[in-house]
């Protein structure tokens, strides 16, 4: 069965008009060279997980983003 | 992962006198039936699962949740009380095993002691209770000692996983309670079932922290833009009219929230109203059937009374003789009788007037008086026999025998020959008598015939009687405590037909004004929010910053989407699964095949309607019927879920009073849902079998899906403190 954390990821990421947009693939999904968007979105829900809140979470989007 | 329930086991719990090994029920995976009559420990049963699940149980006499601790005395056995001396002690508990998965069995006892202070049994203050500590043991499925668990979070884990909590509601099925499990009336009621189907709660989340991000990568961006060029007056203006679009659509967002609300309101009202406008509709149902019963009973009645008043006329009537019953004989003695009266009779007129006119039958004059034939041969041969001397014509002698032949009759008027003539009596008797004699080989026939009428009558008041107080039955049993008296059928109805009314025009509002105003509003805040973005690519700051705010924007409207599309996924499953549990609950009724549809509401909430054939809404169908819808639902969310949480389904008469062909569809159904389900049921129930089931009770114990099915029983008549439950196991 689909790991919930990844079918949520897919979920959203896989929405037509953001797919089509980032032209996003199952390979984007994984490997050392994501897309931001992929990255940003596992962040995300990472540090949900890990009990953060938005305001610890931000900074590390930022980070992605290198601002 | 299913849970088993493998035994439940009662100790001195209402009517389950004893100790636990008298009061065990081993159960199975697969469908467990317990049959029991009124008062048999039906909902006593139930009420161990509440105890164990919720510290409460069900106070059968105001339908009330308690808690166990207020509950004290009513929960003991009677039998137990009475036969605790004073200073004594006896305990009252419940123990369920069961087993999860494949490794590990579980016990779970919870119980109190209460021990007695004074004579009164039944008197709270003659016992003190002491509540014992929650008792939970585990052992591994290979062994068979059990070993205690100590810890109060561990014990509760394992209480919580032979049903979670999320999902006891939909596992724990009680009679009416049905109707509040999934309460359409109220937007949360299905949410709710949704939250514990799926991750939707995790995708609010992630939805919540993207629109927060989106809003703080914006001003980031906005703080840049400031920072490197206080005089772009394009951006700034964009910014202002991209505020007021956001003011004026929290605005809408506003005006929606509350038409929302009103709409919510009227549905629950509705919603409140539905069991309601169902019961005074079946009420009104009901009230029209009764009426004809009732007046073909009256005139019944009427026609038995009018019938007993003729039994006495019978006996005297003509037409039927009753009275002339067993004079057959009497017929031919009369008949005798009279014979030889008359035949007397005329023998003594015949003397009579012999004696009168001797001379008309006699020519010898009897002694001392010559008879006219006589006298007419001594006239003749003028010579007097009597004396035997001459007596020639002109004598005295002569004239004497003329004199003597001549005699006038005697002027006295005619005697009576007998002393009381009742031939006129008799005769009267017989012309009276005969039309009761010629009846006389028709009365048995006609008195079998009317103690056949007599019967025939008594039995259609019998039936018509029964008839009525079924309906009566039926009709009361819909009328819900507290509800039906206050409120007229005719006021129910027009509360009713107020609410759709009302209902129609807040979505009429929200569907035609708001929403799409609301659309409107987001389509320019869409471009606002694309002109920014193309200004900023114009603006001289870093990348990163605009490029955080497209992605987060664009996650943003991701996200929205994809928890929608997991709602309505879930709803149309559910939909799906319902519809197949549907057409299985009612398949052995005659109910034309309709399909159930969910609706989603601007809202959010959703409707839940029952569309006929050709696709209008059914309102207002029977209770049974809604009920039957409900349960559908229930077990939707039971299958429609990935088998991750499965547990028990524990049912105390879910179906009464529906019907038989409710009974059978819920049993076939539930076999495909659960995997195990323990039904305690009443309809199964009869009395005058040797094995107490009925017809259907016997068809299911064959059914391979029913794995145990036990009766129990109660002695009849018996003295409250000698009331105690057994049980025969079938299966």
């Amino acid at each position: 069965m689909l790991n919930k954390r990844t079918k949520i990821i897919k979920d959203i990421l896989f929405e037509p008009e953001i797919q089509k947009k980032y032209k996003l693939t199952e390979d984007d999904l994984s490997g050392m060279h994501r897309k931001k968007i992929v990255d940003v979105l596992e962040t995300i829900i990472n540090e949900n997980d890990n009990g953060r809140t938005a305001r610890q979470i931000y900074p590390t989007i930022k980070n992605i983003h290198k601002i | 992962m299913a849970s088993i329930i493998n035994s439940i086991s009662f100790k001195n719990f209402f009517n389950y006198y004893g100790d636990f090994e008298d009061n065990t029920y081993k159960l199975e995976e697969g469908i467990n039936i317990i049959v029991a009559d009124n008062g048999a420990g039906k909902s006593k049963f139930f009420n161990a699962f509440l105890w164990l699940f919720y510290d409460q149980i069900l106070d059968s006499d105001t339908k009330q949740k308690i808690n166990i601790k207020n509950a004290g005395v009513k929960i003991i056995s009677d039998k137990a009380k009475n036969e605790t001396a004073v200073n004594d002690y006896l305990t009252c508990g419940v123990c369920v095993e069961y087993t999860s998965g494949t490794r590990y069995k579980y016990q779970i006892i919870k119980s109190f002691t209460a021990t007695r202070l004074d004579e009164n049994i039944t008197d709270e203050n003659s016992w003190q209770f002491v509540m014992n500590e929650l008792e939970v043991n585990r052992t591994e499925l290979v062994l068979h000692k059990y070993k205690p668990v100590y810890d109060e979070n561990e014990k509760k884990k394992i209480i919580d996983k032979l049903i979670m909590p999320a999902f006891r509601q939909y596992s724990f099925l009680q009679g009416e309670e049905v109707d509040d499990i999934i309460d359409f009336s109220k937007k949360e009621s299905i949410e709710k079932a949704v939250e514990n189907l799926t991750d939707i709660k995790k995708y609010e989340q992630i939805h919540k922290l993207l629109e927060e991000f989106k809003e703080k990568a914006f001003k980031d961006v906005q703080k840049q833009i400031k920072a490197n060029d206080s005089q772009n007056e394009r951006f700034n203006n964009a910014v202002e009219e991209k505020e007021k679009i956001e003011q004026a659509l929290e605005q809408e967002q506003l005006k929606l929230k509350q038409f929302n609300e009103t709409l919510a309101n009227a549905e629950a009202e509705k919603n409140e109203l539905d069991k309601l406008y169902a019961n005074a509709e079946k009420r009104k149902e009901f009230d029209d059937k009764l009426k004809p019963l009732r007046k073909r009973l009256r005139e019944k009645q009427e026609e038995f009374e009018t019938f007993l008043d003729r039994i006495n006329n019978r006996f005297f009537d003509g037409n039927f003789a009753w009275i002339a019953l067993g004079f057959e004989q009497e017929v031919e003695k009369f008949r005798e009788l009279n014979d030889e009266f008359i035949e007397k009779r005329y023998e003594k007129k015949a003397l009579k007037n012999v004696e009168e006119n001797p001379n008309e039958y006699f020519h010898f004059l009897p002694e001392n008086s010559p008879d006219s034939v006589s006298l007419q041969n001594m006239i003749d041969d003028e010579h007097c026999y009597v004396c035997n001397r001459e007596a020639k014509e002109g004598t005295p002698e002569y004239k004497n025998l003329v004199k003597l032949k001549n005699r006038t009759k005697d002027k006295q008027s005619e005697k009576p020959f007998v002393k009381n003539d009742l031939k006129n009596f008799f005769g009267d008797l017989q012309i009276n008598a005969q039309p009761f004699y010629n009846k006389l080989d028709g009365i048995k026939d006609s008195i079998i015939k009317t103690k056949e009428k007599e019967v025939e009558l008594k039995d259609s008041i019998e039936r018509l009687k029964k008839r009525i107080k079924s309906l009566e039955d039926d009709r009361n049993s819909i009328m819900i405590a507290g509800h039906d008296q206050d409120q007229s059928a005719k006021d129910v109805i027009s509360s009713y037909n107020g609410a759709v009314r009302r209902i129609s025009s807040a979505e009429n509002k929200i569907n035609d004004i708001i929403i799409p105003k609301i659309n409107q509003l987001k389509k320019d805040l869409k471009l606002i929010n694309e002109e920014v973005k193309s200004l900023n690519k114009s603006n001289n700051i870093p990348d990163g910053y605009n490029e955080n705010y497209e992605v987060l924007s664009d996650l943003e409207e991701a996200a929205s989407k994809a928890k929608d599309k997991v709602f309505d996924g879930m709803i149309n499953l559910l939909e799906e699964h319902a519809n197949i549990h549907f057409k299985n609950l009612i398949k052995n009724n005659d109910l034309s095949g309709g399909i159930l549809k969910f609706e989603k509401n601007p809202n959010g909430s959703i409707n839940f309607n029952y569309l006929d054939s050709k696709g209008n809404s059914v309102y207002g169908s029977s209770e049974g019927f809604q009920r039957m819808k409900k349960f559908s639902v229930v077990m939707a969310i039971i299958s429609a879920n990935n088998a991750e949480y499965n547990y028990p389904l524990l049912a105390d008469a879910p179906i009464s009073a529906f019907g038989e062909g409710f009974t059978e569809g819920f049993f076939e159904a539930i076999g495909d849902v659960f995997p195990q389900s323990i039904v305690l049921v009443k309809e199964l129930y009869k009395q005058e079998d040797d094995m107490k089931i009925n017809e259907l009770g016997k068809r299911l114990l064959k059914d391979e899906r029913v794995k145990t099915m036990y009766v129990n029983h109660v002695p009849e008549n018996a003295e409250q403190i000698e009331l105690v439950t057994t049980k025969t196991k079938l299966k």
